[in-house]
């Protein structure tokens, strides 16, 4: 089948073959969730320079023979387990953990909690300040590997790539091919409906709001999106009261809020551009 | 900053993409026209069916869906089963289309726009003329009455109602019309500093654009459309003598050398201004690439022509064979255009333009202008009216400055001018390119260039193809 949509209509509304309905922007979730049309964790796919990593799992995908290290060359099919490790005394240790222990009972009689296994967490998170360190400094970083099968372990120096074009919060070029930010979706449906449609945030919206600047131009202020009620505070210079940030537990709107109230569509605001909507 | 000539509601008069031409079949000997396997004569562009128009290009078969403009290229097996569906009822086209990934919900339904805000209007500031051009739909500028000029509150007021409802943020167009505009310079320039005050207060954006004959322009009023970025149209209908038949002096005098000698310290400064030529067809003038190319050199920003189809006197009008003559002139220019940008070049043939921009964007509409909608005409005695030309005509009242908006006729006249309600427009593929056709035009003549618009439009699909392979960089710049 040859089919190719040429102008702007077009590419906008071609349903192509195996796309879900989902596919198109007047049904797709970023049209009613703004930040939930795409999965940044895809980025973590190619941390480190030369190895590709499934963003869920931890396994080597791919290793790439132009820029990855030597003794990389042959980690398909591992999976990583630790990041920033040390050596000491021939033992590895330390380094940041990016899998969880599975805690619960186990099978004695009568029954005990212990390690029933490990699982992966979004094991990206926990390198985001080994990211902002290193990520494009070319300083290497002792990772280690292990063979889910063989037990087999493996340590690796890598490079953390910087994910972020330079001097730009654009994502960059090099750390994910296209399409594959939108090849995994958030999926807000059914019971994540609520937690979705009202409490989840995605991070491309703005949780600090209604900021005003000072007279002279500087920063002054503004609103934890958070806040059911718009906290002010007079504001000595101008004489007016002013959006005042706050974190004060009291006054910061929680899950349970959601859940409860029948109001819910009345305490939370829509912000658009930044500010509340009028 | 250049920006695209053809910006502004009230100016689109003429250079809209369905006002423009289409297409002969290239290759035939009888333009529009080549022979199909059952015998009969048939153009590739007649309507086959009212939801898809299939068409050749050297880049392979390409299908234009009506339904959101989309274009797309197609392998021979789609071509085919699209090629079979079309010549059948809605419900095999719909099938093949739902199979090929190309149906969508449709995107234009029955329901008129209601109650729209004024984002345009354009003010004759003189129902007078010093011109005597035989078409004239203004019938020598004074729209079959007396000779008036705008009342400076009249003209005031027209400005103020513009800005009623502007919001921080939106832009809105004030056009001067006439008759001949710059006799009454001065409404001009006060109702112009009037709206940048009220723009700058209401934190919004005001474009101007003024039509005019050219005969009367000064160095000063140069120096004004420069200052307020104008788009300057200038009614030019050809070079020298070509000009003078059609657009003489009331005393049979010529004017084609005042205009030029008036314009062109125009067009040798065009900063914040933009001076565009906007040329009416009739079956005297039809020499249009030669016309095109004269015009493009003594700098114009872009060049447009517009064919008579409705003159009150009914002279000049247009008709089928003049057409045919037309709509192959149009695609040697058009042919020159895909060279001339192919190569990188400029070349500002207004129609040309506003085709590829409206064919790549996917423009989808059920009327063909904002007449009647978000732009209206304001008469010299303060009468709204659904445009510019329907000065002194009841069929496009719409009520006054003073007591407002007429809702109710000007919801009727939306209802009714709906291209849905239009024939034979509802089965027409290139119903929402074109629009149903200028409203005053078809009013009072109806629809006799539907195969020229048509054939305009197939060309420009077959263009767009060949440019958007041939410049995507021309596309990509927006």
């Amino acid at each position: 089948m040859k089919i190719e949509p040429k102008n702007l209509s077009a590419q906008l509304n071609y349903e192509a073959r195996g796309n879900p309905p989902g596919a198109h922007p007047a049904s797709a979730v970023g049209n009613f969730f703004p930040g939930l049309e795409f999965n940044f964790l895809s980025a973590w796919r190619r941390i480190f320079i030369g190895i590709e990593i499934n963003e869920s799992s931890g396994d080597v995908m791919a290793v790439d023979a132009d820029t990855a290290p030597a003794e990389a060359r042959k980690l398909v099919g591992f999976q990583l387990v630790g990041v920033d490790v040390q050596v000491v005394n021939g033992e590895v240790t330390g380094g940041i953990p990016i899998q969880a222990s599975v805690i619960g009972p186990n099978q004695d009689t009568p029954p005990k909690e212990a390690v029933l296994g490990q699982i992966y967490l979004e094991w990206g998170n926990a390198l985001a300040k080994l990211h902002q360190e290193k990520g494009g400094t070319g300083q290497p970083v002792l990772c280690l590997f292990q063979h889910p099968d063989t037990g087999e372990r493996r340590q690796v120096s890598l490079q953390v790539r910087k994910l972020f074009e330079p001097d730009s919060a654009l994502i960059a070029r090099t750390a994910v091919q296209p399409g594959e930010l939108t090849q995994s979706l958030c999926s807000p449906w059914q019971t994540d409906f609520v937690g979705c449609a009202c409490y989840y945030w995605a991070a491309n919206r703005p949780d600090y709001i209604n900021l005003w600047d000072k007279k002279d131009g500087s920063h002054g202020g503004g609103h934890n999106w958070l806040n059911p009620s718009r906290h002010s505070k007079l504001d000595p210079e101008s004489g007016e009261y002013k959006p005042f940030y706050t974190l004060e537990s009291a006054k910061t709107l929680k899950h349970e809020d959601i859940m409860r109230l029948q109001d819910w569509e009345t305490r939370l605001h829509f912000v658009i551009g930044g500010k509340d909507e009028e | 900053m250049k920006s695209d000539p053809n910006r502004g509601w009230a100016k689109t008069e003429g250079l809209s993409i369905m006002q423009r031409t289409e297409p002969a079949y290239l290759n035939s000997g009888k333009v529009g026209q080549v022979a199909v396997s059952d015998g009969a004569d048939r153009s590739p562009s007649d309507p086959l069916h009212p939801d898809v128009h299939l068409f050749e290009t050297h880049l392979g078969p390409h299908v234009f869906i009506v339904n959101g403009s989309q274009v797309y290229g197609l392998g021979p097996r789609e071509y085919a089963s699209l090629s079979a569906a079309q010549r059948e009822r809605a419900e095999g086209l719909n099938f093949v289309l739902k199979d090929l990934g190309l149906h969508s919900p449709p995107l234009i339904d029955d329901a008129p726009i209601n109650s729209p805000p004024i984002r345009a209007l354009s003010l004759a500031v003189a129902q007078a003329c010093n011109l005597g051009c035989t078409y004239c739909y203004a019938q020598q500028g004074e729209f079959g009455g007396a000779a008036k000029r705008m009342p400076m509150n009249v003209a005031l007021a027209a400005v103020e109602r513009l800005f009623a409802d502007v919001k921080p943020g939106d832009r809105v167009n004030l056009a001067f019309l006439g008759g001949e505009p710059l006799i009454a310079r001065g409404v001009i320039q006060a109702a112009t500093e009037r709206a940048v005050q009220l723009a700058t207060r209401r934190h919004g954006r005001v474009d101007f654009s003024i039509t005019t004959n050219g005969t009367l322009i000064s160095p000063a009023d140069a120096d004004f459309f420069d200052r307020y970025g104008f788009a300057v149209s200038i009614s030019l209908d050809g070079v020298g003598d070509a000009h003078d038949v059609q657009r003489p002096f009331k005393n049979g005098r010529g004017s084609y050398a005042r205009i030029i000698a008036n314009v062109g310290p125009l067009l040798a400064r065009q900063n914040k201004m933009q001076v565009s030529a906007r040329v009416t067809v009739t079956p005297r003038n039809l020499q249009l690439r030669d016309t095109l190319d004269r015009l493009i050199a003594l700098g114009f920003h872009s060049v447009g022509f517009s064919p008579m189809l409705s003159a009150p006197s009914g002279r000049e009008e247009m008709d089928e064979e003049s057409l045919t003559v037309m709509l192959d002139q149009m695609i040697e220019c058009g042919r020159e255009f895909e060279s001339r940008v192919s190569a990188g070049e400029r070349y500002p043939f207004a129609n040309m333009v506003t085709a590829m921009k409206e064919i790549h964007r996917g423009t989808h509409r059920p009327y063909p202008c904002g007449a009647g909608a978000g732009y209206l005409g304001v008469s010299a005695d303060g009468e709204l009216s659904a445009c510019h030309r329907f000065v002194n005509d009841g069929t496009g009242r719409m009520g006054d400055l003073a007591a407002g908006v007429d809702l109710v006729r000007q919801n009727n006249w939306l209802a009714e001018r709906h291209v849905h309600r239009q024939e034979p427009c509802r089965s027409c593929w290139a119903r929402y390119l074109c629009g149903g056709g200028c409203h005053h035009e078809v009013i009072h003549r109806g629809r006799p260039a539907c195969a020229y618009i048509r054939g305009w439009l197939h060309y420009c699909l077959q263009a767009y193809v060949r440019l958007l392979h041939s410049r995507p960089d021309y596309f990509a710049a927006g």
